[in-house]
């Protein structure tokens, strides 16, 4: 038995800093809730991701609407925090435990001020000066010794998600910018430029997830889970190829045997892209190309929209914005827009495989801490 | 000492925490020849060999790790300047240095960034303070390699 979406909703990413993490969530989940013609005494569980909400921070919003009396699950894994909620809710509606699960991704970047991501520091590399964008520039330092590829290669992928997030009024970064504009800006974590890294900012989004009993009798459209996929990184002490992340290859292959589905056959992808150069490697470990074909897909148009495969059609993490345990929520509605025709100006025409991707955390020893697959059908 | 006789709840083996943030590691050792070399761990049961030292092996999961000193060139995978950072002053250069056997370390690369480049033989730099340092290595050095 799968499980479905049944209605999605999210606000625009952006600096709210007078919003506190109920004030961030609280209207996504009453749209969230009314748009799925439910109401609040349906909902049999909550499971919120988050990052740095701090304690009961699912509870806090959720009180907030006289939701009680339920299971309300909180989640942390990092950036994944909020896919992971996507999937435990898809687990324990496909398990029958619960038939009705509201889902909530929410993180406020805001209180830290600006600047990377505060990571743990009882982690070894974390005390020997790793930050986020350190490791993906060591990533893109790689991909441009290995690969024929220059900054400029990197610098369109911004160029992409700008255009993008140009038609999406619920990115955070509405403003175009060329080639020349991107490798211009300035250096974060050289050859990283501030343009190929994700804004700080704050959002939340929110999703209603039902079983198909429930979903045939309500006779609505929305999105059928066809996989959703969830892995830890594996540790060693030792080599590690920067340019093929095993954990998102492992997750991606479950990912496609579970639903059946080919790459090739993906209307649109919504991926992991905190940094312009993790696009390109998931290009290669999502099988959207072969290994070391990532820079001319880029090139060849086929993940801009219109092509073949359109990559984060909502501008991605790079415009949309990255409040971290958001963020896999938030990808989500942006499946579910195009996969019932609600997308607006950026519709993808006649979508119906959409798939997201979102891996979590910095920690010395793995690619990353966890990393979350789903694909999504058009359903009705 | 097989202490497996006794009930569980009296058993001493893992029952208490491993105190692995109370002491300054000792990161760099020095061979009988003086040389500088990172020192590390090594599995005694299968082998694998990590920098730095921890108290359990995430290769095969055991606890037999003894000290070892592990070498002292190795290579460059690849390297960043970071120019923002949430935990120090910046700017400061890191990279991964892979050196022989399988070892993989975080560590502060020093030189002229523009000079550096991935896969390039690097040297420890003795004065570490709480962590190692590498620097590019001469001539000579790379071809003794």
């Amino acid at each position: 038995m799968s499980a479905y979406i049944l209605s999605g909703a999210m606000i625009p990413m952006g600096k709210h800093t007078n919003a506190s993490y109920a004030g961030l969530a609280v209207p996504p989940v009453r749209r969230a809730i009314r748009e799925s013609g439910l109401s609040r005494a349906d909902i049999g569980a909550v499971y919120c991701g988050h990052a740095f909400g701090g304690m009961l921070t699912g509870q806090r919003i959720v009180k907030d609407l006289g939701i009680g009396g339920v299971p309300v699950v909180n989640i942390d894994n990092a950036c994944s925090g909020g896919a992971s909620a996507v999937q435990a809710a898809c687990q324990a509606v496909e398990a029958g435990i619960v038939d009705v699960a509201l889902v909530i991704g929410v993180d406020k970047l805001t209180q830290f001020g600006g600047g990377t991501l505060p990571l743990v520091t009882e982690d070894w590399e974390v005390r020997q000066g790793m930050v986020m964008p350190a490791l993906y520039a060591m990533r893109a330092r790689r991909y441009l010794h290995e690969r024929d590829a220059t900054p400029a290669d990197l610098a369109a992928v911004a160029v992409k998600a700008r255009r993008h997030g140009m038609t999406n009024p619920f990115a955070q970064i509405r403003k175009a910018a060329t080639v020349e504009e991107v490798l211009a800006s300035r250096v974060i974590c050289d050859p990283l430029t501030l343009f190929q890294c994700c804004p700080t900012g704050d959002g939340a989004a929110a999703l209603v997830v039902v079983s198909e009993g429930r979903f045939r009798r309500l006779g609505k459209s929305g999105l059928r889970v066809r996989a959703s996929v969830l892995h830890s990184g594996t540790a060693t002490t030792g080599f590690r190829d920067m340019l093929r992340p095993e954990i998102t290859y492992h997750s991606a292959a479950e990912a496609y045997e579970v639903a059946e589905v080919d790459p090739k056959d993906l209307d649109l992808v919504e991926l992991h892209d905190a940094f312009t150069i993790a696009e390109l490697v998931y290009y290669e470990a999502l099988g959207l190309c072969k290994p070391g074909h990532s820079a001319a897909l880029l090139r060849s148009g086929a993940t801009s929209q219109g092509g073949r495969t359109v990559v984060n059609p909502s501008g991605g993490l790079l415009a949309k914005g990255h409040p971290v345990g958001c963020s896999g929520v938030a990808q989500v509605v942006e499946a579910f827009w195009h996969l019932t025709d609600q997308a607006g100006a950026r519709q993808i025409p006649n979508a119906r495989l959409a798939l997201t991707h979102v891996t979590g955390g910095g920690i010395s020893g793995l690619d990353h801490g966890a990393c979350t697959v789903h694909i999504f059908e058009r359903a009705s | 000492m097989d202490t497996h006789d006794k009930p569980a709840g009296e058993r001493p083996d893992d029952t208490m925490p491993n105190l692995d943030l109370g002491e300054t590691e000792r990161l760099v050792a020095r061979t009988p020849l003086g040389e500088h070399t990172v020192m590390g761990g090594e599995c005694g049961d299968c082998s694998a060999r990590m920098a730095p030292s921890r108290p359990v092996c995430p290769n095969c999961g055991g606890t037999n790790i003894h000290p070892a000193a592990l070498d002292s060139l190795g290579t460059l995978y690849s390297f960043s300047v970071v120019h923002v950072s949430a935990t120090r002053e910046v700017p400061y250069t890191i990279g991964y240095v892979d050196l022989p056997k399988n070892v993989r370390v975080l560590a502060a690369i020093d030189g002229d960034p523009a000079e550096l480049r991935c896969d390039q033989v690097v040297r420890l730099v003795p004065d570490t303070g709480d962590g190692w340092r590498f620097a590019p290595a001469s001539v000579e050095e790379k071809d003794m390699r």
